[in-house]
């Protein structure tokens, strides 16, 4: 048995003693100057190689034994039957490190694609009515104070407009549960729900549409939202990506980490969109009447946002909507496969 | 009556007054070790005998603070006309021993980092995908792997730093640091008042956690078998990072250099390794002197980029130049990148430098262009391989700092003995960790 060069401190002050270390019958043996330090290899703490740092066993007591050479040290190791842990030797290889950057990035684009939807949509469906209810009154509460204002429509106009609605997509009795609130806002013509089934619609959006036929339309499609819980889901998997991004970004860049958490996000947003559109599409047919109507409202309200946001570009990376062309396009298109 | 006060330093070694330095050294190397013995028994020694034992070695050491200290001896001996047989003759003038004429012990070193970035690399990435495996859990193991590593490699006079925590005890306290991060979180969708009543909550949190996270690491960092302790009560934080938090904000940012500077002296003042303390005595002048200048660019900068901004928009006559808008975000983060190395070195460099342990000194002497360069070129490699970098980006810069941080000690590291161990959980650490209030020297 090869005896190890070491330094042994006592743990109760730092001075360095010379020591020779051995191993008999399980049993590590130091000698030096301080006498002799015997230790049940199982009851030392051996720390795992790493590199030019010296390698240490530590004594019950706190006493120390340092070994500045590493080789000789693993030598020793391994003929007094200490073996690296399977991780240390995954550890050594390039080859083993490689693949786990491949596995990585392989499990992390998986979670982005099909796991957090997954969790995500089941924690939804699974979130008591009480917090949606909670959190959608807040966020209604929010925007009131912020950029909404009552609406300008009569009330008569808002209770009619309202019962059309109610009539024309419930005509085939599948119709959600839902609240219809009208508001003012300068952001111009638009319309969004709320998990708890609260849709909002701007008076711009009214105004934007010929009949009450094309509101109903747009209605459809955020009926689709509710029914999907888009809204719960969609601020699930934004906070998860942006924590996750956070984490991985956060001492370099926070602007890096928002951009790409934003990105990110946004891509989840187009898949709910198209959801919705889909959803708002078989509504309306459901219900006995023609799909071109939101096709039609999708774009004017394109255009009325184009004539806004005059010099921006429109194919903007991180728009949350798809290219509203290619919605329109998908909405005709799943006109023309069914009625064949 | 001073001299009864003024204890005798070659009483206190235990040798006569004309000891040579061979004797004087090795009295106080036979001192330490009756010392470290009886910290163990039931009569503990006090700190100040330490403290009092190595001064008077570091005075006696000296040929010139012997000199003086036996003029002051002399003086009262004569004015008291006191017993005792010391001799009126000034020692160390008179000596022919060689050996005295020597320089005062001076033990200097550099700390030394020999970790490497692609050895960390494949370190880093198993058990990041070890962690991403397991959902996460892994990642405690992961934590306690990486603080090893840069601990272990971080060697000063030959030996390493250890680091002792479990990763069962970082588990729990993530798991904690995770819950109240989700309470803080969902508390945002109850409401004005829950939100701002948590927030309060977590605000007079704070000065515990950091007590906390500090005892924590300290508690769980080691050199040679002896390991730091950090001491401060819950006020004592109070007032620096509640009080004079909120001087910061009322003078507008005025005060900040100075809450830096209290900060900074009460994580240092509070720290010890073994039972020794730490003492800082950086001046507030000198932070301020820090501060002025980069607090001053950022202003005038931030003014400039908004004015820039204004004039670069698209307006509804005509667009703005938006190819160029890119370049316009360029300069602020650039001249960021500059006021923080800037700041970081020099407080590094002033903070260090003025901070003792026992009677040993630090000293930080960090270049800033070295600094930028490293911090730049880091910052570019990171975010070119989205991420992959890091690793080798980690290693430069703990190297880097290591390299230009030495210790300045009498007489070798040895004079040092184990203060009061005791347990302590993990929660400040992964609290503090969560909530990204690292507060590191």
């Amino acid at each position: 048995m090869n005896a190890v060069d070491a330094w042994f401190y006592d743990g109760r002050t730092p001075r360095r003693q010379a020591a020779r270390l051995i191993v008999a019958d399980g049993e590590v043996v130091a000698t030096g100057e301080f006498g002799i330090r015997k230790a049940l290899l199982a009851d030392l703490e051996i720390s795992e190689p790493m590199g030019g740092a010296p390698r240490t066993l530590r004594f019950p007591d706190g006493a120390l034994l340092e070994v500045p050479d590493g080789p000789a040290m693993a030598d020793w190791l391994r003929e007094a039957g200490v073996a690296d842990s399977t991780v240390v030797r995954l550890q050594t290889r390039w080859h083993w490190a490689l693949g786990a950057l491949v596995a990585s990035v392989v499990l992390i684009a998986a979670f982005y694609v099909w796991g957090l939807p997954m969790v995500s949509r089941v924690v939804a469906e699974r979130m008591p009515q009480s917090v949606s209810e909670a959190l959608s009154r807040q966020t209604l509460a929010l925007l009131d104070d912020r950029m909404l204002s009552p609406s300008k429509l009569p009330e008569e106009r808002q209770k009619a407009l309202a019962q059309h609605i109610d009539a024309y997509l419930g005509s085939g009795g599948s119709i959600p549960a839902y609240r219809l609130h009208f508001r003012a806002s300068e952001i111009g013509p638009n319309a969004f729900a709320l998990p708890s089934g609260d849709v909002v619609v701007f008076d711009e959006l009214v105004k934007l549409a010929k009949s009450d036929d094309e509101v109903a339309a747009v209605i459809a499609h955020e009926l689709g939202h509710v029914v999907y819980r888009h809204g719960m889901r969609q601020l699930i998997q934004s906070s998860v990506v942006s924590f996750v991004v956070g984490v991985y970004f956060g001492d370099v860049s926070s602007v890096a980490s928002g951009l790409a958490a934003l990105a990110l996000a946004s891509n989840y947003s187009r898949e709910f969109e198209r959801q919705a559109d889909d959803y708002g599409v078989w509504l309306i047919r459901h219900s006995g009447h023609d799909p071109e109507a939101l096709a039609v409202m999708l774009d004017r309200l394109e255009a009325a946002y184009a004539k806004a946001h005059v010099g921006e570009s429109a194919r903007s990376m991180l728009a949350s909507h798809p290219e509203t062309a290619e919605r329109v396009r998908r909405i005709r298109e799943s006109g023309v496969s069914r009625t064949g | 009556m001073t001299e009864a006060a003024l204890a005798n330093y070659y009483d206190v070694l235990g040798v006569s007054p004309q000891a040579s330095l061979d004797e004087i050294r090795a009295a106080y190397h036979a001192r330490l070790k009756v010392f470290a013995a009886a910290i163990h028994s039931s009569d503990k020694p006090q700190g100040n005998d330490l403290d009092l034992l190595r001064q008077a070695f570091s005075t006696l050491v000296d040929p010139q603070a012997r000199h003086a200290y036996d003029t002051t001896l002399n003086a009262d001996t004569n004015a008291s006309q006191g017993s005792g047989g010391m001799s009126p003759l000034p020692i160390g003038t008179g000596n022919t021993d060689p050996k005295a004429e020597e320089p005062p012990v001076d033990f200097s070193r550099n700390f030394r980092f020999t970790g490497d970035g692609g050895e960390y690399f494949r370190i880093w990435i198993v058990n990041l995908c070890l962690s991403i495996l397991t959902l996460g859990i892994y990642s405690a193991w992961a934590k306690v792997r990486r603080e090893q590593y840069f601990h272990r490699n971080l060697q000063l006079d030959g030996s390493g730093f250890e680091y002792h925590a479990k990763p069962a005890a970082i588990l729990k306290g993530r798991v904690i640091a995770f819950a109240m991060l989700g309470v803080f979180s969902g508390s945002q969708h109850l409401g004005a008042t829950a939100h701002g009543a948590v927030f309060l909550c977590l605000m007079l949190l704070f000065p515990w956690l950091v007590v906390r996270t500090m005892r924590f690491r300290a508690l769980n960092t080691s050199y040679r078998g002896l390991r730091f302790g950090f001491e401060a009560t819950y006020w004592q934080a109070f007032k620096i990072f509640i009080g004079y938090g909120i001087l910061v904000t009322l003078s507008l940012g005025l005060a900040f250099p100075l809450y830096y500077r209290q900060m900074r002296k009460f994580v240092i003042d509070h720290a010890r390794f073994g039972s020794t303390p730490f003492a800082c005595d950086v001046g507030i002048g000198l932070i301020y002197r820090i501060f002025v200048l980069p607090g001053l660019a950022s202003i005038a900068m931030m003014i400039g980029v908004f004015v820039l901004a204004l004039q670069m928009a698209p307006t509804k006559g005509g667009g703005g130049a938006p190819l160029l808008f890119p370049f316009i975000m360029l300069l602020p983060v650039m001249a960021y990148l500059l006021i923080h190395a800037l700041i970081v070195v020099r407080t590094s460099n002033a903070v260090w430098s003025h901070t003792r342990l026992g009677a040993h000194r630090f000293s930080c002497d960090l270049p800033v262009g070295g600094y930028l360069g490293l911090a730049l070129t880091n910052w570019l490699g990171i975010l070119f391989t989205l991420g992959l970098f890091s690793p080798w980006a980690k290693v430069r810069m703990a190297r880097f700092r290591a390299e230009h941080l030495a210790i300045h000690a009498f007489g070798g590291l040895d004079d040092f003995v184990a203060g009061e161990t005791s347990k302590v959980s993990a929660v400040g650490d992964e609290a503090a960790e969560m909530f990204d209030m690292d507060i590191a020297l």
